[in-house]
């Protein structure tokens, strides 16, 4: 039954929202992405686990995904911009794809 | 009350109805469940809302109610400009005038208005009174002929307002009469009134009821007194002239000899709430013993204590006399006054509204009332912090600044004190907790005494129950 199965579209398209979404953007829950907090870091300081961390916990679902199902990326654009992308089992949703979070 | 919890339960117990929210809800779906989540945290704050104003007929659980109350009951946001008295002293040869109106500034640059003029002789003094206030004009055209037109008159971005006027294009000035009380058609009249914003409006007649309507295209001058209310001068300070045109002028020294009425900002939500616990009263009168009471503290509040009574009271403690017929027994204190000054400005307030009685004053006599509390708390609990917290809520029930110490004649109340202990302290509130309350009081309360509970007759004994 279609109905009972999610696809991998359905939960990229959560994570979209949850790009999309401000932290603390919900009444009464501090939903949402922090995407601000990566600027102005060292490039190896390992916030990437802390941010992923961030979405496992407000997207219960991805628990349910298989160990190192869930990776994300940085890559440059350019002299001063960052492309942040996140890959669910294969799926790339990138920040991009959001347009631009300025 | 509910609680998110309980808004989600009956969400979660409906959401099998639809099949595809059932499958997202289960797997937490963000795009779902974060707007669930919201509104559930709406309602249960707009629950709690709901609580608060289902106490409201029994207690004003809101400062915005005890606001709205003092606008219906006519008490204005105003404050109450600081009056001083000074002293001019000439250094030259040549005498000059200071005139009634001329604008004096104190060291801070806060605006003062000389009331009282007067001529400095040559190498001599002069004294003048003045006012801490200063006048801001808004200009307003009235813009529809409708009855009871408002102006609302905008806050002062220092300060508060103390006094408002009214004039016409031409300077024909409008009456101040409150509630419309007594007037005629087409007198030329204004009410003020405020609302829970402490908003003030200027209000004026109705065609064919009472009053002046203003029409359309006419111009009113409204102007509001401003004043910054409660400052502290030390004496002697300094002040010099707004502008000094002559040399005599200029070297004049102008030093601050006696404040004759402090400054006050308008009532706090607190003062607000003793207000209006009188009943309404007509148009700010008085007739019973309790309307004086109500009536000077509406007009020279904040005191630091003031009782009023009649014969029947002054009997009931010390005896008959024929002496107390048709008197007014009064004690007050009130800071940074002199005791002349603010039983002049008593006697002014009470004539005006009675002027058949005759006044007593009677010295305040101040006295420490002695409380004993023996609280049993468990020895979970940290017995120095219990008693230091049962300290605390005592003083701000019953201290010396205590709304209920300076409304005076009152009792510590065994139920009361046991009461804000036992809500206020967790400890208190365990199974073998015990409070046991002594309070040694006067048999007699005589009306004049100004009653508190002092950090030195206060007594908190911590112990373990055995």
């Amino acid at each position: 039954m279609a109905g009972n199965t999610l696809s991998t579209s359905e939960i990229a398209d959560m994570v979209r929202h949850w790009l999309a979404t401000p932290v603390n953007a919900y009444l009464g829950s501090g939903y949402g992405n922090d995407l601000k907090a990566l600027l102005q870091q060292p490039m190896n300081s390992g916030l990437a686990d802390g941010f992923l961390q961030k979405l496992v916990a407000d997207v219960p679902v991805l628990a349910a995904l298989p160990a190192g199902a869930l990776n994300l990326y940085m890559e440059p654009v350019g002299k001063d911009q960052q492309r942040l992308i996140i890959d669910i089992a294969g799926t790339v949703v990138s920040v991009d794809s959001l347009g631009a979070i300025a | 009350m509910k609680t998110k919890a309980d808004y989600l339960a009956r969400a979660e117990a409906v959401i099998a109805d639809y099949p595809k929210a059932a499958l997202a809800y289960q797997v937490r779906d963000p795009r779902l469940l974060a707007m669930l989540e919201s509104m559930a945290t709406m309602l249960s704050l707009h629950s709690m809302e709901q609580d608060t104003a289902a106490m409201e007929p029994w207690t004003k659980a809101r400062d915005v109610t005890v606001l709205a109350d003092a606008a219906v009951k006519g008490v204005l946001p105003f404050g109450t400009p600081m009056r001083v008295s000074l002293s001019v002293q000439n250094i030259t040869a040549t005498a000059f005038p200071v005139l009634t109106g001329r604008r004096l500034l104190d060291q801070q640059g806060r605006i003062y208005v000389v009331t009282t003029g007067a001529t400095v002789p040559a190498n001599g003094t002069a004294t003048i009174q003045a006012v801490q206030q200063a006048p801001t004009l808004i200009t307003h055209t009235v813009s529809a002929n409708q009855a009871f037109y408002r102006i609302e008159v905008p806050a002062p971005e220092i300060g508060y307002i103390a006094e408002v006027r009214v004039a016409d294009s031409l300077g024909n000035a409008f009456t101040y009469t409150p509630e419309f009380t007594n007037i005629e058609i087409e007198q030329r009249v204004f009410h003020l009134e405020s609302d829970e914003n402490r908003t003030l409006a200027v209000v004026f007649g109705a065609d064919a009821i009472g009053g002046y309507q203003p029409n359309v295209g006419e111009v009113l001058n409204v102007t509001a007194q401003v004043t910054e209310g409660d400052i502290t001068l030390s004496e002697g300070s300094t002040f010099v002239f707004e502008y000094a045109t002559t040399l005599a002028e200029s070297g004049a020294k102008i030093t601050l000899t006696a404040v004759t009425q402090p400054g006050a900002a308008p009532m706090d939500i607190a003062t607000l709430r003793e207000i209006t616990s009188y009943p309404s009263l007509y148009d700010g009168s008085a007739v019973y013993n309790g309307n004086f009471d109500f009536l000077l503290r509406r007009n020279l509040s904040p005191f630091r204590f003031l009782a009023v009574w009649n014969e029947q009271r002054e009997e009931e403690v010390r005896g008959p006399n024929v002496d107390h017929m048709n008197r007014l027994f009064i004690a007050a204190l009130k800071d940074g006054v002199d005791t002349a000054t603010l039983r002049a400005a008593i006697e002014r307030v009470v004539y005006a509204a009675d002027n058949s009685y005759r006044i007593r004053w009677v010295e305040v006599a101040e006295s420490e009332i002695p409380v004993t509390v023996n609280l049993q708390v468990p020895d979970v609990y940290d017995s120095g912090a219990v008693q230091q917290q049962a300290r605390e809520i005592i003083l701000a029930q019953y201290g010396r600044d205590s709304a209920w110490a300076k409304r005076g004649s009152g009792r510590v109340l065994y139920r009361r004190v046991t009461s804000l202990l036992e809500d206020a302290i967790q400890a208190c509130q365990a199974d073998e907790a015990d409070i046991q309350v002594v309070v040694q009081d006067d048999a007699v309360l005589l009306p004049e005494t100004y009653r508190y509970v002092s950090e030195t007759s206060l007594v908190v004994n911590v112990s373990v129950p055995s």
